[in-house]
């Protein structure tokens, strides 16, 4: 066990670290005051103590937002050594994450890892233009599980899938969307169950290859930055180019294969998903979207780099510090002004509206949240039919 | 109980509450969660919640360890001394034991008695309702039944009669067996005082008690070989090296060496005459009482290890001491038939009833063939000697007596059929001389007399003059009473001989002045008195030799009379309306027509068939509800059935009584409204802090040290250990896990097995343990679903030692399983669920609480728990910010709160999400139903799939919650991902419980979500059932099975 965390150690630079704690200062966690402290753990493996340090909760705690690694003068690559973590505590030591939600998305993510399963998640698309064989696939991913589960909460899932492949259309592309498409399996790999993350981008693979797109899009930055960087890194490349939704909706408008009304929509501000903006660098094209769509864009105090984390992710190990992140977070959008809050992450969405949906801050927090593509899809020209 | 210091029936507490109201509930609560003790006392049965949200009070109440609650009871005094208030406190007889009662129903599947309740029926022993407390079940008696008092030997007519209507016929017989060796005889012959008293023959005419005696005694004899052998009552009987010697082998006789042999004692019957049977052997006519089921009855005494040794009279009684028998009993009857002393009385054809009936019977010839015989009597005997005499051909029978016919001692029906024959009678009419010519008898000279009746066993009559006249007879036969034959008793010996020629001794116990030496029924009675006489004298003879061998004084305990049940005329009514009985006549003993039944001695009465059997069975009123068919006390593994109990009697000292009831206080007594609960709260509050008592916090703490661990795996009594090899598993634990203690015990749920686990903790200093046991305990909680007493094990190790006990259900999960399939199988998987649970043991911190449980820095203070917590037990804190808490004495630990929890902080006590999905993958589900069962709905299912020993009637494994409620999507996907073929969720129906809109939101974003992953209805279904309804629960799963083989 020394062995592959003394590799850790090396591969993701962590070996490296001055213990100047640069890392700390920024993590949410510890700014909101949890124990959590990404300078303590890379310390403890460092320093031998391993094998307490693989079933402790600090493996599982990390935001993954990846804050730390921007500051680290040492360039340790913290997320990834956490991610790496996780794999070696779920397979050497059986050690497992808290799942959020009862485990119900961890169930589904597992049983579509299972041989057998055949979907049944289309259910969303009359009505759109769909292709059989069109250059480029929608990659849903979850959307369509989100609407029973995040239902009381209000949470945006097949409405998003929807105004994409509007939009979609709206530019001329008529999309395919994959009915035995299985969720990215991201959020497994950071729960450390990289045989279950294996299975599931071997099926999406598999599948995109023999698609015959030039091109895979998606509304989720996980799904993107899945399909983009960890298929290839673990699995194999699925040979399409990879976009976010924001990417293709900022080139259309710029080259007029979009036009959206550009009536004055209010005042908004713009949410960066960790995904997106951190580990993509895609931080403008949402914002010229909106923009190209007339919307008035006010910046929270953290914003681009600097943005706040929605709080939590994977799914796994959400509690109150996590809420006071999203607290401060919701409190720094409702002190921009704005009229809504845009994500471009449908987790964030679910993350905020969660937060806001407690009785003791609903009302000092309160504040419309949507989707980018939601949004945007309302200012379609032959909108009208969908809201 | 806290009191255990003092003496089991006299008690101290703090306070004695009396009633059964809201505020005597509340008060007792309040006091006892104030560190008070408290006895409550309440003439309730039960008590019943009216709502969901109340039933955890009730629990509390009844499970709370400074409660003690006194129910069926009432004060019987109360007096203050020194300021110290003592009552004097009786219950009701308590059928059941609450302390014993598994709730398991075992009992109502038994019990032949159906009361009609609307469109259905219950039972005499009910179940206790969805919102009772405690969770005990109810028999119904409100006495024994006017028959069973009436018969000497208790009979439990209102019983076998009940069996009968259920066409239980070999249980009927049975329970006949356990009080009567001589069911064919007494079924036939008795004399039937039940039938006397019977309620019936207030409304029409008595049940044919008798007859339907003997239909079951006729059915048992058709059935000979199939009953179990008689050898098997003696099966379990240690030999305990005495021997008894009985004289005489007639009803007392052999009814006391059955008893004996039982007992263990050696027994030998002496019988002078070279049949067995006594009087009714030869001295009842064959065609009443038929020789062979006099024999099959004697036969199976024999067979049980009686030694019968015939023609061998007794003569020296001093003797049989001397050849080395502890006891004997003297049951030589009354075989001396009496003479009058009058003139003509010693010719040769002048006979005795027992001459003659002796003969007969012995089958010696005797021709009557154109003779016109007279017999002098009037009792049964004489009618007997009469019926007898026709069937030797006699010409003309005629019988004389003292009495007029409605004076005479001879049964009516037993009159009827003699007149009916073609006896004549003279009624009324002294005896002067037996007339004769040329040395034969020609006639009986008779002189007619106002007869009044025997005043110190003379006639008082008066003769009536110018009456004198002769009868004319060839042959005259005295019957006119019989004594016992003292031949064989010296005169001057040490045993008394009373005035009226028969032996002295006690009649109740049987001594007499020799030491060792008993004598009963008729040697002591004197006169012939009735076979359930003797049978009854029997059995106290018996009783009383085995004391006297046992080395136990003469004297019995006195006996306890159950209260006999008399319906007055409303409840007459009453009980006639809820049976809808109309009135009517009793069926009608077939018999043989008059013109064949002369012919010979063949019996003449045919017995009733089956259908007539079942009419006249119908009839019974089930005066005592609870027939005490005693069918339920073997079923009840628990052994938690007493159909003896008597009222208890106990003091209770108490430094205040408080009256909560809605009868008015004594004098002096502090009162509180019944319905006021405040004022119980405030009272509560006062009395705490006048004692200065403190409240005592039931919360375990933690372990310390490494962990010494103990197994105990249960046997069930044998529902598992038939299946599973204990001891193999026992041997593979012991060689996985480091454990200080492995122990089988025969049922973990009863007290004794509480006990004997709670001693072990101590003795081997375990400080926890693994319990492979069954059902609902695999979730180790407090529940309001659980019954109380499937706790009472938990209790005893977590309450009274406070030391974590994990709970594992190998019954359901491995026993039942492969019952009937695979044993090893079953064996290896009890092992693999054990080793979860000792893996739990060793690896995971015990929970400090039963209850629901928060984990702070998970909790996101969203409310969603609160919502969806039925019985407010949760809510939400405001101090500076929003906090949600968990009143501990209200949560049931149901779950519903874990199961919307969106970060998993709020979890169920110990059975948190991990510890399902652990479960799940411990009970294998790959290609099973896994059926996710409530306590309450679900909880049909295994209990009587299991209790009937049917299969499954999926291919299903189990996971018990607690409640539906706690059911989330993430079990099922976590099933599917597991390759279960199907999930199904049993829960309450609609409105009987409030979490069902809980169960049925859960259920319904599962099928959305199951949809999305192509799992249809086929293979997700959502069963809601009435608790109890084991054929709704069958019928569902069959259904199901046809469905999910479509798919």
């Amino acid at each position: 066990m020394e062995t592959t965390l003394e590799q850790l150690l090396v591969s993701t630079h962590a070996n490296a670290c001055l213990s100047c704690g640069k890392c700390t200062a920024v993590c949410p966690l510890s700014v909101q005051g949890s124990s959590f402290s990404p300078r303590r753990l890379v310390e403890s493996v460092v320093q031998g103590d391993g094998a307490s340090t693989l079933g402790s909760d600090w493996v599982w705690e990390c935001l993954g937002c990846l804050a730390c690694t921007q500051v680290c003068p040492a360039n340790v690559r913290f997320t990834a050594f956490v991610r790496d973590l996780r794999l070696e505590a779920h397979s050497a030591a059986g050690a497992n994450a808290r799942c959020t939600h009862s485990g119900i998305i961890h169930g589904w993510m597992h049983l579509m890892a299972s041989d057998g399963t055949t979907l049944n998640r289309l259910d969303w698309t009359d009505g759109l233009r769909i292709s059989d064989d069109g250059d480029t696939v929608y990659f849903v991913g979850c959307l369509p599980f989100y609407d029973p589960l995040f239902k009381d909460i209000g949470a945006e899932g097949t409405d998003i899938a929807r105004a994409v492949v509007r939009i979609l259309n709206a530019i001329g592309v008529e999309p395919q969307v994959l009915a035995d498409e299985v969720c990215c399996g991201h959020d497994l790999l950071w729960s450390g169950d990289e045989e279950g993350f294996r299975k599931l981008a071997g099926r999406n693979i598999e599948l995109l290859r023999s698609s015959g797109a030039k091109r895979v899009v998606t509304a989720c930055p996980e799904c993107a930055y899945a399909l983009k960087v960890e298929y290839p890194a673990y699995v194999g490349d699925t040979n399409l180019e990879v976009l976010h939704i924001s990417q293709l909706i900022a080139d259309a408008i710029e080259s007029g294969a979009l036009s959206l009304k550009s009536d004055d929509g209010g005042t908004v501000t713009f949410h960066d998903s960790c995904w997106l903006g951190r580990y993509q660098g895609l931080y403008e094209p949402p914002r010229k979207a909106l923009s190209g769509a007339g919307y008035k864009l006010v910046e929270m105090a953290d914003h681009h780099g600097e943005a706040l984390c929605c709080g939590t992710g994977s799914w796994i190990e959400c509690g109150a510090v996590n809420k006071r992140i999203q607290v401060e977070r919701l409190q720094q959008a409702v002190a921009t002004g704005a009229d809504v809050l845009v994500t471009a992450c449908p987790k964030c969405q679910i993350h905020f509206r969660c937060a806001q949906d407690d009785q003791g801050v609903r009302d000092r927090l309160s504040m419309e949240i949507r989707d980018l593509t939601t949004l945007l899809a309302e200012k379609l020209a032959s909108d009208g039919a969908e809201h | 109980m806290s009191d255990a210091s003092r003496s089991p029936e006299s008690y101290r507490a703090d306070a004695l509450i009396v009633g059964g109201d809201e505020a005597a509930i509340k008060l007792a609560l309040e006091l006892a969660d104030g560190g008070a003790t408290v006895h409550h006392v309440t003439t309730r049965t039960s008590f019943t919640a009216p709502d969901w949200e109340s039933r955890p009070e009730l629990i509390r109440l009844t499970r709370h360890p400074r409660i003690r609650t006194w129910l069926e009871s009432d004060l019987t005094g109360l007096d203050r001394t020194n300021g110290v208030w003592k009552a004097e406190i009786v219950q009701a007889p308590q059928y059941v034991d609450a302390d014993l009662c598994t709730a398991c129903g075992r009992c109502v599947e038994k019990c032949p008695v159906t009361v009609p309740n609307g469109d259905s029926h219950t039972h005499a022993v009910t179940a206790p309702g969805a919102l009772e407390a405690p969770t005990v079940y109810h028999i119904h008696k409100s006495g024994i039944a006017p028959c069973q008092d009436a018969c000497p030997v208790h009979q439990h007519a209102q019983g076998y009669i009940a069996l009968i209507r259920e066409r239980r016929y070999a249980e009927a017989y049975e329970l006949i067996k356990a009080d009567n060796p001589f069911p064919s005889i007494c079924g036939r012959i008795c004399i039937h005082y039940c039938e006397q008293e019977c309620t019936r023959g207030r409304v029409d005419a008595p049940v044919a008690i008798m007859a339907l005696k003997r239909f079951v005694a006729d059915w048992a004899y058709e059935h000979r070989d199939e009953l179990p052998p008689p050898e098997k009552a003696i099966e379990d009987v240690q030999p305990s090296g005495k021997r008894v010697a009985v004289i005489g082998a007639g009803p007392a006789g052999l009814t006391a060496a059955q008893d004996l042999v039982r007992k263990g004692h050696a027994v030998t019957v002496f019988e002078a005459l070279p049949v067995a049977g006594g009087m009714l052997r030869v001295g009842v006519p064959p065609f009443r009482l038929p020789h062979e089921v006099i024999e099959w009855e004697v036969g199976q005494i024999v067979a049980q290890g009686v030694e019968l040794r015939l023609n061998s009279r007794v003569d020296d009684i001093g003797k049989l001491l001397e050849d080395g028998y502890d006891a004997i009993f003297i049951a030589t009857g009354a075989h001396r038939a009496k003479k009058l002393n009058i003139p003509g009385a010693s010719l040769p054809e002048v006979w005795t009833s027992l001459e003659l009936l002796r003969k007969v019977n012995l089958g010696e010839p005797v021709d009557l063939s154109g003779k016109h015989v007279l017999i002098l009597g009037g009792g049964n005997v004489a009618i007997d000697v009469a019926r007898t005499t026709l069937r030797l051909g006699a010409k003309s029978v005629a019988m004389t007596c003292l009495e007029r016919p409605e004076q005479m001692p001879a049964s009516p029906w037993e009159l009827e059929a003699a007149r009916y024959e073609g006896v004549e009678l003279y009624p009324g009419r002294t005896f002067k001389e037996i007339t004769s010519a040329n040395g034969h008898v020609t006639g009986v000279r008779c002189v007619e007399v106002d007869f009044r009746g025997f005043v110190n066993g003379r006639p008082d009559m008066d003769e009536l003059p110018g009456t004198e006249h002769v009868l004319p007879a060839d042959v005259v036969i005295f019957a006119i009473g019989q004594g016992p034959d003292l031949s064989f008793l010296p005169e001057d010996g040490p045993i008394g001989r009373t005035r009226r020629g028969t032996v002295e001794a006690d009649p109740e116990t049987g001594t007499t002045a020799m030491k060792g030496v008993f004598a009963g029924a008729d040697a002591v009675a004197g006169g012939v008195s009735f076979a359930i006489d003797a049978i009854a004298a029997g059995h106290r003879v018996a009783e009383s030799i085995d004391r006297y061998l046992r080395g136990l004084p003469a004297e019995r305990p006195e006996a306890i009379t159950p209260r006999r049940v008399e319906l007055s005329d409303e409840e007459l009514k009453a009980r006639l309306a809820l049976w809808g009985v109309n009135p009517g006549q009793r069926e009608k003993m077939p018999e043989v027509p008059l013109e064949t039944r002369l012919n010979g001695m063949a019996e003449v009465e045919l017995g009733y068939d089956e259908e007539t059997a079942l009419r006249e069975a119908e009839r019974c009123l089930r005066c005592g509800v609870c027939s005490e068919c005693m069918t339920c006390v073997p079923a009840c593994p628990a052994n938690a059935i007493d159909h003896r109990a008597t009222e208890r009697h106990v003091t209770v000292e108490a430094k205040a009584v408080i009256w909560a009831d809605t009868r008015p206080a004594p004098e002096g007594v502090r009162a509180i409204a019944s319905d006021e609960v405040g004022s119980a709260h405030m009272l509560a509050a006062r009395l705490i802090e006048e004692w200065n008592l403190a409240p005592e916090v039931f919360r375990r703490p933690r372990p310390n040290g490494a962990g010494r661990i103990g197994l105990f795996l249960c046997r069930c009594g044998g529902v598992i250990s038939d299946v599973i090899d204990l001891e193999q598993v026992a041997q593979a634990m012991g060689a996985g896990f480091e454990l200080a203690h492995v122990q089988i015990v025969d049922f973990a749920c009863h007290a004794d097995g509480a006990d004997a686990i709670r001693d072990a903790f101590t003795a081997h200093g375990l400080d926890r343990a693994v319990l492979a046991a069954c059902s609902c305990c695999s979730l180790d909680q407090v529940c309001t679903s659980c019954t109380t007493q499937r706790l009472r094990c938990k209790n005893a190790v977590l309450k009274e030692l406070r030391l974590p006990l994990e709970m594992v259900n190998i019954r359901e999960h491995a026993a039942f399983r492969y019952e009937g399939t695979d044993n090893n199988d079953a064996t290896l998987l009890a092992a693999d669920l054990i080793a979860v649970g000792l893996a739990r043991l060793q690896g995971v911190e015990w929970p400090a609480e039963l209850t629901a449980t928060i984990a702070p820095e998970l909790c996101r203070d969203c409310g969603d728990c609160v919502e969806a917590c039925g019985i407010q037990a949760l809510r939400i804190v405001e101090n500076g910010r929003v906090h949600v808490e968990v009143d501990s004495a209200l949560c049931s630990g149901c779950g519903a709160c874990a199961a919307v929890c969106p970060t998993g902080a709020m979890q169920s006590g110990e059975v948190t999400d991990q510890t399902l999905g652990a479960m799940l993958e411990a009970i294998r589900p790959a290609g099973k139903w896994v059926m996710f069962t409530c306590n309450w709905g679900g909880y049909t299912g295994p209990e009587f799939a299991g209790r009937d020993h049917r299969a499954w009637p999926l291919d299903a494994v189990e996971i018990r919650l607690m409640c539906a409620g706690r059911f989330h999507a993430g079990l099922a996907l976590k099933a599917f991902a597991l390759g279960a073929k199907g999930v199904i969720l049993i829960a309450c129906r609609e409105n009987e419980c409030h979490y069902n809109a809980q169960a049925t939101m859960r259920f319904a974003q599962t099928a959305e979500l199951a949809h999305l992953l192509g799992i249809g209805p086929d293979r997700l279904r959502m069963i809601q059932i009435a608790p109890g309804d084991v054929d709704g629960f069958l019928e569902e799963m069959v259904a199901g099975e046809r469905y999910g083989n479509d798919s």
